[in-house]
């Protein structure tokens, strides 16, 4: 079960890749964080006794991230009209191809050394170190200030895997900050992209580079 | 009885939190949020007095555990002897200039006097509770909290746009410093454990090399909030940004918590170290001592006058403090114990005659709303009992018997004759008899610039008309000071007293042999001596027929005004001169004539010395740091991509790099 | 104890009546050497008894500080010279070279102070350089007294007796002269004789004086010359052990006067120096306490 839902998890995460449409992305996104909500709500229940932590967790994540944060990315959206993306600053095709193999470079070359290290079996790992750093690649490549937002909730949600893959979560003082964090995050991004919208009539971060000194 | 002590801690901590927290609460009446952050302080500041003594006086360290404020980062206090020390003298100042600053603060009332009280109850909780924790991390907390506390306090006239600047370069500095802090606590520690048992254990093992690294990072450290010369620039800044009574604690005692985190670090938890470590400590006493005396002999802004000499007086008490570690690593502890303690002393006694000072400036300030004493004047008729008090903080920080300047500097001259006396080598027997003139030189010129602080504020005519219409200060300030005019008197008196407990606080320390108690020392007969003649003297002198007759200053014939006396940069212009190869003066006279050359209506003279230290050694420093980042700019385009970019490909290195 | 007492006092007694002999007998020796008849040695006494006898006049500008100044001073000397252990090595209250050196810095902190109260130029002048001469003086005489502590082991001045009597003394006595010479005012430091020159240092200070409190402050300054050079003795001349008191307080008088005329005798041969040459010549003192401190340290 965790294997099918860890499959989403990455797909939606290479599929951004490909996405021109920032609706399509936050859809994408809101199916990722379901994925993973499910793996959370799945561990919780397949140990020999239910785990209350795991279970907030994943009700956490299915609040915050499939329900909460979508919807005020996607009215931000709405609000700014954009549905198409500004000009990549890598094009698609490479973009994806990349995504690959940055896949590919987790599974083959660092995570069979890292496992053994950490003595941890699930396949969770590596999926969850790869959705970090095709997180990480989907910001660098995008100009948007609205599919960078994007790009750091799908770097924590790799992070939020690695926690629960490796040792069963983060303590949940820890959780319940990022969350805060992330909401915030989303809050300060959808003001700004408003704001730059207004002040240079695109959401082109490459406009904001003028402003330095 | 430990029960007791932790509900006084308890008590103390309440009492400073309340003080910060009461006045935001009431900030609505302003003479009401200034008196609910003054008097906890006060209360506050006798309960640590009394823990202080107590931690002090007592063999036994007290432990408390007040919890954890972090997984595995206890709030542990530890009051041993050393931070008892600390701890009193930190109390007492701060209840002090807590009392006086019921009359002072009164001259803010248009500020938000809220926010004075609870940035000034924050920093003083922080710096009590600096000295008295037993874990690094802690100590760096509230050494930061103490440092941003004081950051606000200094800033408290904001409006200025020299306030602003001071405080933007007092920060700098000392975050610049806590970094070299950080370092050594983590060299120190290599990473396990934070708490100062473990790294005192964890530092018997490490190699010489490490520790002297150590040794380097935390003097640079501790040195730059100390104000040590080259590290000093801050100083003269910002202590005279503050309101005079914040001055008063920054410079009584704020500076001291960077000498005790010397003490812990180097001396208690390296132990004895190679002589030059003491040599280096010495020096740089002995330079700042200089540096510091020579430049506030140029001010003629009170109190920056007043700071600079805050630079002079903590490098004697790192002469004392260079002299025990040079002993401790020669391993002749008794004389190391009674350096440190004469150390320990001078600051006391800096602690005590600095704050009278700050807060007589603050008097001065309060009546005539001026800093300048070359607007000053005639004040001894119009403030007498300020006069007073100032006067003895001026004779106190002159070094003049009998007041407890001298009684430290004399403990001082005689740790370091003693490091000439012990016969180790040539090098270090001229050293230490040259530290004495150096001290010597140090003591003449601060003589030389309280005569001129003094001289020229308070005595002769008023030399404008904000001195001319100044009155006494309220009472509540001259109440505020008069203890530590009492105290500059008494610690002069019986030196012997506090020198012997601090030689238990210092024995803490540098383990050794039991300690002779020092023998009953000269000050007291010597006082007695020059009370009994100067009382004879007075009878002989007022003698029937030996009544004053008043008549006018004798000025050659013209009746002499206020224009007609000696300034303070005219006092100076001697010093200036001879010592003109450290302070590089700048002369410009220009005259204005209509006729001829001998008929001038109008001549401007301007003379401004050189800070040698900013222009051969931070400037230098800042343009090749601009001349750096120039070149270092092409990798900052200002895409965000490409910032993201770096982070990405970081990312990607260091997981290859952990494989 | 009532002995030490006793004896303490006496000691004050014979300075305060020593002083202007001395400084009667360096003024005469001073006029023989310029060919002039010159005043008697007693006239000094006569001026102090003439000072006394007359009423103060003080400025308006002035408050306690100016009437204290005189007592300071005098007493300051006083207890100074009542510390130097001179006809008897034995154990006294107290004596300590540093509260010695240390008692002159608070007759000259008061000292200036009352130059700066009339408000007068004068005063003001003579204050700043004073404290400037300070600043050269102190580190040099500590520099050449603590080159004798060295050989002495201790700053008690009753084991200090006879400390510099060794060559390497011989340079500290030469630089603690030069020292001498500057605290007390004389050429080519200062000129004790002028009055309303603007080469004036000490003189200036006491201008605005007159009557009882200028008396004290001269016979202040007579005291401060007569126990810097017994301490001079003291150190570098000690006395014979073991001789009664008559004869010791004869050998002092006979001691301190010799060195007076070759007080006498420098100022005679010597011109003023202006005033900011002085550091060529303190350093010149500093050099000989240098040399005598490190030829102690390292032997």
């Amino acid at each position: 079960m965790t294997e099918v839902l860890a499959f989403v998890f990455l797909m939606a995460g290479l599929l951004m890749l490909s996405g021109r449409i920032v609706v399509k992305n936050i859809t994408l996104l809101a199916i990722q964080s379901a994925a993973l909500s499910g793996i959370a709500f799945y561990l919780g229940f397949a140990g020999s006794e239910i785990s209350w932590h795991m279970m907030f967790m994943g009700g956490l994540t299915l609040a915050v991230k499939v329900i909460v944060l979508p919807m005020l990315l996607y009215r931000t959206a709405i609000r700014v009209v954009v549905y198409r993306e500004v000009p990549l600053s890598i094009g698609m095709g490479p973009s994806l191809l990349i995504g690959v193999l940055l896949v590919a470079l987790t599974y083959v070359y660092i995570v069979p050394v890292l496992l053994i290290e950490i003595h941890s079996q699930t396949m969770l790992f590596p999926v969850a170190l790869s959705t970090v750093l095709l997180g990480c690649f989907f910001m660098v490549s995008r100009r948007s200030a609205f599919n960078q937002i994007i790009g750091i909730i799908e770097m924590e949600n790799g992070l939020f895997l690695c926690a629960l893959a490796v040792t069963g979560g983060m303590p949940l003082i820890i959780e319940l900050g990022i969350f805060f964090d992330l909401l915030v995050g989303a809050i300060v991004m959808g003001i700004m992209t408003h704001k730059i919208r207004g002040t240079f009539d695109t959401l082109d971060t490459k406009e904001l580079s003028r402003l330095k000194g | 009885m430990a029960g007791l002590q932790e509900k006084l801690l308890f008590i103390a901590l309440i009492l400073y939190l309340s003080g910060a927290v009461l006045p935001l609460m009431f900030r609505r009446s302003t003479s009401m949020s200034l008196l609910l952050g003054c008097c906890p302080g006060v209360a506050a500041g006798a309960l640590g007095l009394a823990l202080g003594l107590w931690g002090m006086l007592y063999p036994d360290p007290l432990v408390i555990n007040l919890g954890y404020i972090l997984p595995g980062v206890e709030l542990g206090i530890l009051i041993d002897r050393l931070a008892g020390f600390f701890l009193a003298t930190i109390s007492m100042i701060a209840a002090l200039a807590s009392l006086y600053s019921i009359g002072y603060m009164k001259m803010y009332v248009k500020e938000n006097l809220a926010w004075w009280s609870f940035c000034y109850n924050l920093f003083v909780l922080s710096m009590s509770l600096v000295v008295i924790v037993n874990n690094t991390v802690v100590f760096l907390i509230f050494w930061e909290l103490m440092t941003l506390a004081s950051y606000f306090l200094v800033t408290f006239e904001y409006r200025h746009q020299q306030v602003r600047k001071a405080g933007f370069g007092y920060i700098v500095m000392t975050h610049l410093g806590t970094v070299f802090i950080i370092s050594a606590f983590f060299i120190l520690s290599g990473g396990g454990d934070w708490g100062f048992a473990d790294l005192a254990a964890r530092s018997e093992s490490l190699s010489a090399t490490t520790k002297s690294l150590v040794f380097a990072c935390a003097l640079i450290g501790f040195g730059t909030k100390a104000g040590v010369v080259p590290l000093h620039l801050w100083l003269p800044s910002a202590h005279p940004a503050a309101p005079s009574n914040v001055s008063a604690v920054m410079s009584g005692v704020m500076l001291k918590t960077a000498i005790y985190g010397m003490i812990r670090v180097i001396i208690d938890l390296l132990g004895p170290g190679p002589a030059w470590w003491g040599g280096l400590v010495l020096a740089v006493g002995i330079v700042s001592a200089i540096v510091g005396v020579l430049y506030a002999l140029m001010e003629h802004d009170l109190k920056r006058l007043l700071a600079f000499h805050s630079v002079e007086n903590i490098g004697i008490i790192l002469m004392g403090l260079g002299a025990g570690m040079i002993f401790y690593s020669w391993s002749m502890p008794v004389p190391a114990a009674i350096a440190v303690a004469a150390g320990l002393f001078h600051v006391l006694n800096h602690a005590i005659f600095k704050s009278l000072l700050f807060l007589g400036a603050g008097s001065v300030y309060y009546a005539t709303r001026t800093r300048d004493i070359e607007e000053l004047g005639g004040l001894i008729h119009k403030m007498p009992q300020t006069a007073v008090l100032f006067l003895v903080g001026a004779v106190s920080i002159s070094a003049i018997p009998p007041f407890n300047g001298f009684a430290s500097e004399y403990q001082i001259y005689q740790s370091l004759l003693a490091l000439s006396l012990a016969k180790v080598s040539g090098f270090w027997s001229a050293a230490g008899v040259l530290a004495c003139a150096a001290l010597a030189l140090t003591g003449a010129l601060a003589a030389a610039c309280f005569v001129k602080a003094f001289g020229v504020s308070f005595l002769a005519r008023p030399r404008s008309q904000k001195a001319a219409g100044a009155s006494e200060a309220p009472p509540v300030m001259r109440i505020g000071m008069a203890p530590l005019a009492v105290l500059c008197l008494a610690l002069g008196l019986i030196p012997q007293v506090v020198m012997n407990s601090l030689l238990g606080v210092a024995a803490q320390i540098v383990p050794g042999p039991d300690l002779p108690p020092l023998p009953g020392a000269f000050n007291l007969s010597l006082a007695l001596l020059l009370a009994v003649i100067i009382a004879a003297l007075a009878g002989l002198a007022n003698l029937p027929g030996g009544r004053a007759r008043r008549t006018e200053t004798w000025g050659c014939g013209i009746v002499t005004d206020a224009s007609m006396e000696y300034t303070a940069a005219s006092f100076s212009q001697p010093v200036r001169r001879v010592y003109r190869f450290i302070l590089q003066p700048k002369r410009e006279v220009s005259t204005d004539y209509s006729l001829l050359p001998y008929f001038n209506y109008r001549m401007h003279f301007e003379e401004r010395i050189k800070s040698v230290i900013r222009d051969f050694l931070y400037k230098p420093l800042r343009e090749f740091t601009i001349a750096l980042s120039k070149k270092w700019r092409c990798i900052q385009c200002g895409n965000i991509n490409l910032y993201l970019g770096y982070i990405f490909v970081t990312l990607i290195i260091l997981l290859v790099w952990v494989r | 104890m009532t002995v030490n007492i006793l004896s303490v006092l006496g000691q004050m007694a014979f300075l305060l009546l020593m002083a202007p002999l001395v400084n009667g007998v360096i003024k005469k020796a001073k006029a023989l050497t310029q060919c002039r008849r010159g005043p008697g040695i007693l006239q000094s006494y006569f001026d102090i008894v003439k000072f006394l006898r007359r009423d103060p006049v003080v400025s308006v500008q002035t408050s306690w500080i100016t009437l204290l100044t005189p007592l300071v001073c005098l007493g300051a000397y006083l207890a100074a010279g009542s510390i130097i252990p001179l006809w008897d090595h034995r154990g006294i209250v107290f004596g300590d070279l540093i509260a010695f050196t240390y008692l002159f810095a608070l007759a000259r902190f008061f000292l200036g102070l009352a130059g700066l109260e009339p408000g007068s130029a004068f005063g003001g002048m003579g204050a700043s350089r004073e404290m400037m001469i300070a600043t050269l003086v102190e580190p040099v005489m500590v520099l050449g007294l603590f080159g004798l502590v060295l050989t002495a082991g201790s700053t008690d001045l009753g084991a200090l007796a006879g400390a510099g009597w060794n060559p390497a003394g011989a340079l500290s006595f030469i630089g603690l002269m030069i020292v001498t010479v500057a605290e007390t005012g004389r050429i080519p430091v200062d000129n004790p004789d002028t009055h309303l020159e603007l080469t004036m240092v000490h003189e200036a200070m006491l201008l605005e004086y007159a009557g009882r409190q200028l008396g004290f402050l001269h016979w202040a300054a007579m005291l401060k010359q007569l126990v810097l050079l017994a301490l001079l003795v003291h150190l570098f001349w000690p006395q014979p052990t073991g001789i009664p008191v008559a004869a010791a307080l004869g050998l002092i008088a006979a001691k301190v006067t010799a060195l007076g005329l070759g007080l006498a005798l420098t100022e005679s041969v010597l011109a003023k120096m202006r005033l900011f040459r002085l550091p060529e010549l303190m350093a010149g003192g500093a050099a000989f306490c240098l040399l005598a401190v490190l030829s102690n340290s390292i032997m």
